[in-house]
């Protein structure tokens, strides 16, 4: 008998910008929705070991998304995408989680992301709070400039030279296994879409000190944790743009780097339980 | 620090690294503090290791403190030096300032400073 894994995949329409984009997701479990963000140039697969933990199915129907222009969800059709520079920006990231939970009828769910996603974490606290009950970042800053560079998408260059600099991202202590399937995960994305997301990552998502001091955790609570082998993000930056937020809480996961979900899923289940724990026993906070 | 005797044999034997060196012709200068040492790759293989003054002409470049290469080496290294890039960031590293230069050869030189590891003289 044939022993299929407890997640299963679907597509749907969002309409973003205006524009209908068709969007792959994967799902298991029931319970809290607990919406999963992938990092930057890579997709949902990303959050397969989470999608078939036991521990979260039981309480939270997790549900992992490709971005558009990542993973499954192709490039949308009504537009000549090819003729213009791919660039994510911050208004257009926030609008695919909130429009997801709206198409599927979620009931404010838990949002968490990771790089890109954790930095949308604390975008979504602050501008959407009453869209999420709870939002849980990933390697997470106010700011990290400096990293939308041309090397990330130059003719001379292959993916593979992205995708060993994630490797590089990723723990010494980690299985090397799921290294290295990290790493082929950023081998698998278009030429140009790290870049571009990585203009997010650096240029567009910037958070100064008041806006961070004005998120309400009492509407969305805001929960931070960070590797301490991430040398774009770090620990003490997290833990600043955390310091900033009444209310937030922040760890460090020691033996974690930027993708912890993927690199070492065993470590990163340990460390996110407890804040999954805590979401749960709070309730729905609206 | 390096049994230097002994790289060019692991890295030629080693099937990682010349996948990730294909193709590769290049002069690389590795600057441990004071010593230097020039590896000239042929088509992928280390042709030839060899002691050379800290000035001499290359295509690419390693270079650090003797510290900084024992916690580069390190078996399990500390945050930061788990990485080429992530260490010139953080820590002393040196690398050629402009990325076009290595970026192609990144994964090579990644699996190299990996086979520099375990030629550890002082660790054994």
């Amino acid at each position: 008998m044939i022993a299929l894994e407890p997640v299963t995949g679907h597509y749907l329409t969002l309409r973003l910008g205006g524009e209908p984009y068709r969007v792959y997701f994967e799902e298991s479990g029931s319970g809290i929705p607990l919406l999963c963000q992938h990092t930057a140039g890579a997709h949902g697969s990303q959050w397969r070991h989470v999608l078939s933990s036991e521990a979260v199915r039981k309480s939270f129907r997790v549900i992992a998304y490709d971005l558009p222009y990542h993973g499954k969800s192709l490039p949308p059709e009504g537009k000549a995408w090819w003729a213009e520079e791919y660039r994510l920006t911050k208004h257009f990231l926030m609008q695919v989680p909130v429009a997801l939970s709206r198409a599927l009828e979620l009931e404010r769910p838990v949002f968490l992301g990771s790089s890109i996603g954790g930095h949308l974490a604390l975008d979504l606290a602050s501008h959407h709070p009453d869209e999420f009950r709870a939002v849980i970042g990933l390697e997470a800053a106010a700011t990290t400039p400096g990293g939308w560079l041309d090397i990330m998408n130059h003719p001379r260059v292959s993916n593979a030279f992205k995708a060993s600099l994630m490797y590089g991202l990723t723990p010494p202590t980690a299985p090397e296994r799921y290294r290295r399937e990290t790493e082929w995960v950023y081998s698998q994305g278009a030429p140009p879409v790290f870049k571009g997301d990585l203009y997010y990552y650096s240029v567009d998502h910037d958070m100064s000190d008041a806006e961070l001091a004005a998120i309400d955790t009492a509407r969305c609570g805001v929960h931070l944790l960070t590797g301490d082998y991430d040398w774009t993000a770090p620990p003490a930056v997290s833990k600043q743009a955390a310091d900033r937020i009444p209310g937030a809480t922040f760890a460090a996961m020691p033996g974690l780097g930027h993708f912890p979900m993927c690199e070492d899923p065993e470590r990163f289940l340990a460390a996110l339980l407890p804040v999954l724990e805590k979401i749960r026993a709070a309730g729905n906070p609206a | 620090m390096i049994a230097w005797d002994e790289l060019q044999g692991r890295v030629n034997d080693d099937s990682e690294f010349r996948l990730a060196a294909r193709f590769w012709n290049a002069t690389l200068r590795l600057d441990v503090g004071r010593a230097s040492h020039r590896l000239r790759f042929e088509e992928g293989a280390l042709a030839e290791v060899a002691p050379c003054p800290a000035d001499a002409p290359c295509d690419l470049f390693i270079g650090a403190s003797d510290d900084d290469w024992r916690e580069l080496l390190a078996p399990v290294p500390r945050p930061f030096y788990q990485d080429l890039f992530g260490a010139q960031l953080h820590h002393g590293i040196r690398l050629p300032a402009d990325p076009l230069d290595y970026a192609a050869y990144y994964p090579a030189l990644r699996r190299l400073v990996q086979l520099l590891r375990v030629t550890r003289e002082d660790v054994r």
